[in-house]
């Protein structure tokens, strides 16, 4: 019997393990990503929080600021005029209220900061370095090309962005939709909730930036995080109306098709991309999809009959160490045009534009630092070695007796 | 009642339902006491240790918060469990002591014979299962903390338990799932940690035939069990006065246990290696020496009679033919 599992190991150890997969060819770089979503580690969180208390001991306003902290929660519900013009005093110190409130209202996993380049087309090397960790990390990411273009206005640390009409959808574990207005502040904006329950949340955030030389330009971005712990019971159905959205959907959607949790909880190179592409709640059929990469790579696909794409997501950066929690920006990117004419307040419009997109961290791929047959030979090896002391102890004791 | 047919049958039960049930849209959550391992697909309910190991992995003032009531929440869901069934998690509903029991069973079936070790053996490594759980406490906070200024543990550490648990290679292969038995190359210590969970693993099955549930003595998981053994409402209650030490019991017992046999004085008999399998109850041949109770009330007392039914000899009062 030890003989035939012992064989059995050795034939599954044997087995060859997948090939990663290379398909995905260089393509030209695709122009402006317009807005996209983004989750902030904790480490973004902490290295902001350190941040945020090396200003305050400096200005030596931590007193007045910690008093700031819990009205500029209130302002989340039923704000007060007089606390918001005292927060207006000084925006780094708004930014470093929402920062911190993270540790007491239960920000497990729902922290997000939204970014948006206003629709300008300068590239990004014509703007000066930014200084914070987050733009850092994204002159190395999926915007690196031309994206975190802000009308060239950035050099004053104030990018002249269009977030003013930008509503952040939050679809709850509970599938209750909620709407959301995010704050900018300085180069970001941000927007928070809290996250109890465990679960996906999913996000849509919707930006009508209205009529730019005759055409009406609505950009939207789709995210979703999932937080770790138990689950709501109750699911709610709520079918909620809002810029945006046409029947409690987005007006042009991209929809990450998940055959199984895995499959979206951590995207890997070598992995397979799923998308559906919704407009108005009907697929979009032969309409071009592109994948761009966190190096500029890019690739389109256009949608099938039922309005699906599927993308291999590639490998590009071969660093000399492993890490495993390096993790790039992809994007996901999808435009439509609606020849349509008509009227936004007193503007005439010829067609209409809509830009969406999906922003997707994709991690290196499990086979580049992990072995099966090392693990299979290894437990046969175990098994062989422990079995055969087994053996001559019992044998040994024997003899004695 | 031969309980020991009674509790595989339970055990495979349990095993079906804690391996399969995500297929039968089962989920009993992910703060069991048992070893429904997080890593597996299909599985009805998941382990607690996992999602305890990432609920500590938070800066202590983080606990003042959120985090601590998560903690609160998940460690009184998991004492709650542990208070109504107290050990039987182990005995009776465990899918890999369910596992070490077939390979009990598959050993008496090859004809090998079991070892057992010295005592002195037993009581020095009893501690190793309480180190383990400690360790499972302090790595998490380590990783986020920093102590006396020192820098804190590198995220390699993440899930350390996890990573040396011979349950999460072993479960998932029965989803159909091999992926689990892996080296990590990517550094140091996970190399270490993924190593130790493939020579755990080999351990599993070989040391199925040299002791029956070997693992179970070292186990974590018994140890955070053990918090609750005198609260527990399942308990395992010894007469003293009825016990003739004729050594049954501790001779039955797959954890070895030789307080059972010993003990006079002490009624509550759920010591820290007990898994609440009853096979002590079964073999003992005196009339409510040994009782298992729940909430105080007695469901499983052992008596003659029903020994020498079980052992299919004739009793007192019974003919040969009667039995």
């Amino acid at each position: 019997m030890r003989l035939k599992a012992f064989a059995f190991f050795l034939i599954v150890g044997c087995m060859p393990v997948g090939a990663q997969s290379r398909e995905m060819g260089q393509a030209a770089v695709t122009g402006d990503i317009p807005m996209w979503i983004e989750s902030m580690s904790w480490d973004e969180i902490r290295a902001q929080r350190a941040k945020m208390k090396a200003a305050m001991e400096a200005s030596g306003k931590r007193e007045e600021n910690r008093s700031s902290e819990w009205k500029g929660r209130d302002q989340a519900g039923s704000a007060k005029k007089g606390n918001e013009k005292k927060r207006k005093t000084s925006s780094y110190m708004r930014r470093t209220y929402y920062i911190r409130s993270g540790a007491f209202p239960m920000l497990s996993g729902g922290i997000m900061s939204m970014k948006s380049d206003g629709m300008g087309h300068v590239s990004m090397k014509h703007v000066a370095k930014p200084q914070s960790n987050d733009h850092e990390r994204m002159s190395h990411g999926a915007v690196d090309h031309g994206a975190m273009s802000v009308s060239g206005r950035l050099e004053s640390g104030r990018p002249q962005t269009s977030m003013n009409n930008t509503v952040l959808w939050v679809t709850f574990p509970d599938t209750t939709v909620k709407a959301h207005k995010p704050k900018q502040r300085g180069k970001t904006s941000t927007v928070s909730f809290p996250s109890g329950d465990g679960g996906w949340y999913r996000l849509f955030a919707y930006n009508d930036l209205g009529v730019r030389d005759g055409t009406w330009v609505q950009l939207m971005s789709h995210g979703a995080v999932f937080a770790h712990g138990d689950e709501p019971d109750e699911r709610k159905q709520d079918a909620p109306t809002g810029p945006g959205l046409f029947e409690g959907r987005p007006i042009l959607e991209i929809e990450r098709l998940c055959h199984d949790h895995d499959a979206c909880y951590r995207a890997h190179t070598g992995h397979r991309l799923h998308v559906r592409a919704n407009f108005k709640g009907n697929k979009l059929v032969n309409t071009p999809v592109t994948l761009t990469t966190g190096q500029g790579w890019s690739q389109s696909k256009r949608t099938d009959a039922n309005g699906e794409a599927v993308f291999t997501l590639i490998k590009e950066d071969f660093p000399d160490e492993i890490d495993t929690r390096k993790s790039e920006m992809y994007l996901l990117t999808l435009e439509h045009v609606v020849e349509e004419m008509g009227m936004l307040g007193d503007e005439h419009f010829h067609n209409q534009r809509y830009v969406a997109t999906y922003p997707l961290k994709v991690y290196p791929s499990r086979l580049d630092w992990e072995s099966q047959t090392v693990g299979f030979y290894s437990l046969g090896g175990v098994v062989l070695v422990a079995a055969g002391a087994i053996a001559v102890r019992r044998r040994r004791r024997r003899l004695q007796a | 009642m031969k309980v020991y047919r009674l509790r595989i049958a339970v055990q495979f039960v349990c095993f079906i339902l804690l391996v399969y049930g995500g297929l039968f849209l089962i989920d009993l959550g992910s703060r069991l006491p048992t070893f429904s391992c997080a890593y597996m697909d299909d599985r009805g309910g998941g382990c607690f240790f996992i999602g305890f190991q990432h609920m500590l992995n938070r800066p202590l003032g983080e606990f003042l918060g959120d985090a601590g009531i998560r903690l609160l929440k998940a460690v009184g869901i998991f004492a709650l469990w542990a208070i109504v069934l107290n050990k039987a998690w182990c005995g009776w509903v465990c899918p890999f002591g369910f596992l070490q029991d077939m390979m009990t069973k598959l050993r008496t079936f090859i004809g090998v014979d079991v070892s057992r070790f010295a005592w002195m053996t037993r009581t020095r490594y009893r501690s190793v299962k309480y180190i383990l759980l400690v360790l499972m406490i302090l790595i998490p906070l380590g990783m986020a903390n920093s102590v006396f200024g020192l820098p804190t543990l590198p995220r390699d550490w993440s899930v350390a338990f996890c990573q040396i648990c011979p349950a999460r290679l072993i479960l998932p292969i029965f989803n159909g799932d091999f992926s689990q038995i892996y080296v990590d190359f990517s550094g140091s210590v996970r190399l270490i940690l993924t190593s130790l969970g493939v020579i755990l693993t080999g351990l599993f099955f070989t040391t199925a035939f040299v002791k029956r549930r070997f693992l179970c003595s070292y186990c974590p998981m018994l140890a955070a069990l053990s918090l609750f053994d005198k609260i527990g409402l399942t308990s395992l209650k010894k007469n003293g006065q009825r016990c003739t030490r004729c050594g049954n019991c501790s001779r039955a017992c797959p954890m070895e246990i030789r307080e059972i046999e010993e003990e006079k004085t002490l009624t509550n008999l759920v010591t820290q290696d007990c898994t609440l399998c009853l096979r002590c109850v079964e073999v003992c041949p005196e009339d409510k020496a040994l009782q298992a109770t729940f909430c105080g009330v007695p469901i499983f007392t052992a008596s003659q009679e029903g020994f020498l039914k079980r052992q299919g000899l004739p009793g007192e009062n019974k003919t040969e033919k009667e039995i």
